[in-house]
């Protein structure tokens, strides 16, 4: 991914330019994407989740401080909205845990990565969606502790234990439901 | 960070994100085009700073007014005794008024902090 220079789009942003904000979407979206698919484990689920936190973004912009990173700040509304529309979706009868569908494939992307992708999909969807998701902010996006603090509203002792105990899941997963499958996949590709 | 040679770490990395629909960006940019940016409207305190001043000077005044009176007004000048007197009179007729008026003098200035702080906080999305 290029480097996006957020103040200077954001000032155009606020100045009246709405298609500036298409350049954070396009650099944003499939990570906010990720988080919603790792909370709701459903394709179209996730892609209305992505489009609510990117609206809600958008319409807050002018409230961003600069305090925080804007991915933090980002990735905060994506996960809580996420959360919530999991919520409704219980409310409504609906089950968070359907089966995992994973969406359409980039044409690059070569199998391997594919199959690598679907046999994590599948492992994350046997923890709980709120570890699914610290466990990609931390290894997928590499944010430290701190700012998964800032996203999640959790302790950071909460989130330590949470990365702990949800690695050490993930892994028995993949062991449990892949075997030397996994071994394959993880020790000699990754 | 993770470790460098984390295997679980090396996985996330080479599985990557999770790909949305192609045309994801393009239904994002069509209700953002309907969407109006909210400007946030700035909370001003209940009360301004000269009030507060205000009525920190005034409560400072009548603490100091009431320990001169509660120290005995023997000593004091004729209009402050009688002042004193028919505020007295005003209020029952047991208790420790300096420490009435101490404890209603730091009620409003943490009443002043409190207001101060709502000011300055913003309203979460």
């Amino acid at each position: 991914m290029h480097p996006v220079d957020h103040s200077t789009i954001i000032t155009r942003i606020l100045a009246g330019d709405s298609r500036a904000y298409a350049e954070l979407v396009r650099h944003y979206q499939r990570m906010v994407y990720t988080v919603c698919f790792r909370v709701l484990r459903n394709a179209q689920d996730a892609e209305e989740a992505t489009q609510d936190s990117f609206v809600k973004t958008y319409q807050h912009l002018a409230g961003f401080g600069g305090n925080a990173k804007f991915s933090t700040w980002l990735y905060s509304i994506a996960y809580r909205t996420a959360i919530s529309h999991g919520r409704k979706r219980r409310d409504d009868g609906g089950s968070v845990d359907e089966l995992p569908h994973h969406p359409a494939a980039d044409p690059d992307t070569s199998n391997q990565r594919s199959e690598m992708r679907q046999l994590l999909d599948h492992a994350l969807a046997q923890l709980d969606p709120e570890d699914a998701s610290i466990l990609s902010f931390f290894h997928l996006e590499e944010l430290s502790v701190e700012e998964i603090v800032t996203i999640t509203g959790l302790g950071a002792s909460n989130v330590k234990v949470r990365l702990h105990r949800a690695r050490k899941k993930l892994l028995d997963v993949i062991q449990a439901t892949y075997g030397t499958e996994a071994q394959r996949l993880i020790l000699d590709h990754a | 960070m993770p470790e460098p040679k984390d295997k679980l770490h090396d996985l996330f990395q080479a599985a990557g994100h999770a790909e949305p629909a192609m045309d994801l960006t393009d239904r994002i940019m069509a209700r953002v085009a309907v969407t109006p940016l909210l400007r946030p409207t700035p909370l001003k305190p209940i009360l301004g700073r000269g009030a507060w001043i205000g009525i920190i000077l005034l409560t400072a005044s009548l603490l100091l007014w009431g320990l001169l009176g509660s120290s005995g007004t023997e000593g004091t000048s004729r209009p402050v005794s009688d002042a004193w007197h028919m505020v007295s009179s005003a209020l029952p007729a047991s208790g420790n008024w300096a420490l009435w008026l101490t404890g209603l003098s730091a009620s409003l200035l943490v009443l002043a902090a409190v207001d101060r702080l709502l000011a300055g906080r913003h309203h979460p999305i």
